[in-house]
């Protein structure tokens, strides 16, 4: 997921931190020197939250410095600097190694062939996450490569999930002809209603107003996570209302997905509504926290065993077949 | 300035509605997930949902010519009140008929996991037919709000959808009957 979307939208947009669901790389940072003269400053990790270790902090400070100052204060205000970096890097290497984790657990119970996409979708998300930190590692986030190379793959990890959503409601309909033909008419027509509120979002409260490609971006990544929360929760309320029955994994991924795309919403509204530091850093923490929980929920729900359904021993089967008599006749009169 | 005031008190408006939204959406998830572990098919509850029908009382209730003798003989004020009480009945059966196809949906689909084959495919038919009354109550239940809310409108379509209720009604009360005497001998 695009994280830290309005920060990469402003003109002097600051270091977001690197995990989610769509684009998983450190938001493009621009604070160098550009030709247009913009105040620049260094790679987001040197910005405020500084290079590994402490050691390096001492050096980074100078011995002079330390001299001059109380060491111990210096100390300990670093101390909570290289906790938001930790955890900033926990964020975003954790949820892809499980990924990985959950790739291994798609092959060895051939999930893959029922989740095509989703499969599709976790190797994609490996692979955007080793080149973001690859391109971030060599030239860091202000290069324009790492920004084109982010917008790129956020766009297909959006276009991506949509096809997960086609998945899943697929499966959930694969048991009945009628569903699939009624059910899936009336997703359509929530998608189109979900997508025309997306557009006016987009020119009521763009959050943006630079012409700039990267807020087009933002636009386009939070008006995308709309309609996908839509939609998941349409699935998930239409389910619940007809009764009808999930399998574990369908039921996994529309979950943590949903739960991802209304967390990415409400970071996006945040970031729209605040453009503070302390704020941007808030919802980065919480974004990719959320992208966290999700690839847990996927793992957890992949990895337990299909619930048992109700004992048949409770319906005959000439009381079925009765039942099913009685309603074909009311359908058919 | 006071267009940009105005313009960034819209976008102050719309970033805390979306971010009530997704929270709203959330907590939605949430309760979904923990409710969805407790998944058994109550097969007794769906016998009692459609007991609860009563068939008489539905017909009076949606009856059109009980209407043109209310709407005859009370004051327009007086008729609008108890169209509205009325439909309002009609409504709650309706939605009880919805619930009971909702079990039923369920116990079909519990029947088509079945190792029988036969059982199995009646389960596939059976949830299909439910489906399909759970979204028609949906039509109905949309159409007796109208009447609630405008009590004065005539409407043209109610004459089948009552005829479609009155069939379901019944049934789903026989079924019920059967189910329940079938339940007592087992």
């Amino acid at each position: 997921m695009y994280h830290g979307a309005n920060s990469f939208a402003k003109e002097n947009y600051r270091e977001t931190t690197h995990a989610g669901c769509g684009c998983t790389g450190p938001v493009p940072d621009k604070r160098g020197t550009s030709k247009l003269g913009r105040r620049q400053s260094p790679a987001p990790w040197d910005y405020h939250l500084h290079p590994p270790g402490l050691h390096d902090l001492a050096v980074a400070c100078g011995a002079a410095q330390l001299k001059r100052s109380n060491a111990r204060a210096i100390v300990l205000s670093m101390l909570p600097m290289n906790w938001h970096k930790a955890l900033s890097l926990f964020l975003w290497i954790t949820p892809h190694a499980l990924l990985g984790v959950l790739g291994v657990i798609l092959c060895r119970r051939r999930l893959y062939r029922e989740f095509p996409v989703f499969f599709a979708y976790v190797l994609y998300e490996i692979a955007q996450f080793i080149l973001l930190f690859a391109l971030y590692s060599v030239l860091g986030v202000t290069s324009k490569p790492y920004a084109y190379v982010f917008s790129a793959t956020l766009m297909i990890s959006i276009a991506l999930r949509f096809g997960v959503i086609d998945e899943v409601s697929k499966d959930l309909f694969r048991e009945s002809q009628f569903l699939k033909v009624a059910a899936r008419r009336s997703l359509m027509c929530v998608t189109g209603l979900l997508l025309v509120m997306g557009v006016l979002l987009a020119v009521y409260a763009p959050g943006d107003n630079s012409a700039r490609w990267y807020a087009g971006i933002f636009v386009v990544n939070r008006g995308a996570a709309m309609v996908q929360c839509g939609l998941l929760l349409s699935l998930l309320l239409f389910a619940r209302f007809l009764g009808l029955s999930w399998r574990r994994p369908a039921f996994g991924i529309t979950l943590g997905l949903g739960v991802l795309t209304s967390v990415d919403l409400a970071t996006y509204a945040l970031r729209a509504a605040f453009a503070s530091e302390v704020a941007a850093d808030f919802s980065d923490l919480l974004a990719t926290g959320a992208y966290l929980v999700c690839v847990s929920i996927w793992i957890g729900y992949l990895l337990a065993p299909e619930l048992k359904s109700a004992s048949l021993a409770v319906v005959p089967q000439d009381e079925v077949e009765t039942w099913n008599t009685e309603l074909q006749h009311l359908l058919r009169n | 300035m006071e267009h940009g005031t105005a313009a960034l008190a819209q976008e102050l408006i719309a970033a805390w509605s979306l971010i009530a939204v997704a929270f709203l959406a959330l907590g939605i998830l949430v309760y979904i997930a923990i409710r969805s572990r407790t998944r058994r098919v109550d097969l007794e509850k769906a016998v009692e949902a459609f007991r609860s029908l009563d068939v008489e009382a539905f017909r009076n209730l949606v009856d059109s010519a009980e209407e043109a003798f209310l709407r005859n003989n009370l004051s327009p004020k007086k008729f609008r009140e108890i169209k509205r009480r009325r439909a309002w009945a009609a409504l709650i059966y309706a939605w009880e008929a919805g619930r009971a196809a909702k079990a039923l949906a369920k116990v079909g689909q519990a029947a088509q996991r079945s190792s029988d084959p036969k059982v199995a495919a009646s389960g596939v038919q059976l949830s299909e037919n439910a489906f399909r009354l759970r979204l028609q109550t949906v039509g109905a239940c949309l159409h007796l709000l109208t009447e609630i809310l405008l009590p004065d409108l005539r409407s043209r379509s109610l004459p089948p959808l009552v005829d479609q209720y009155e069939r379901a009604a019944e049934t789903l009360f026989r079924l019920g009957r059967f189910s329940s005497s079938r339940l007592l001998k087992n």
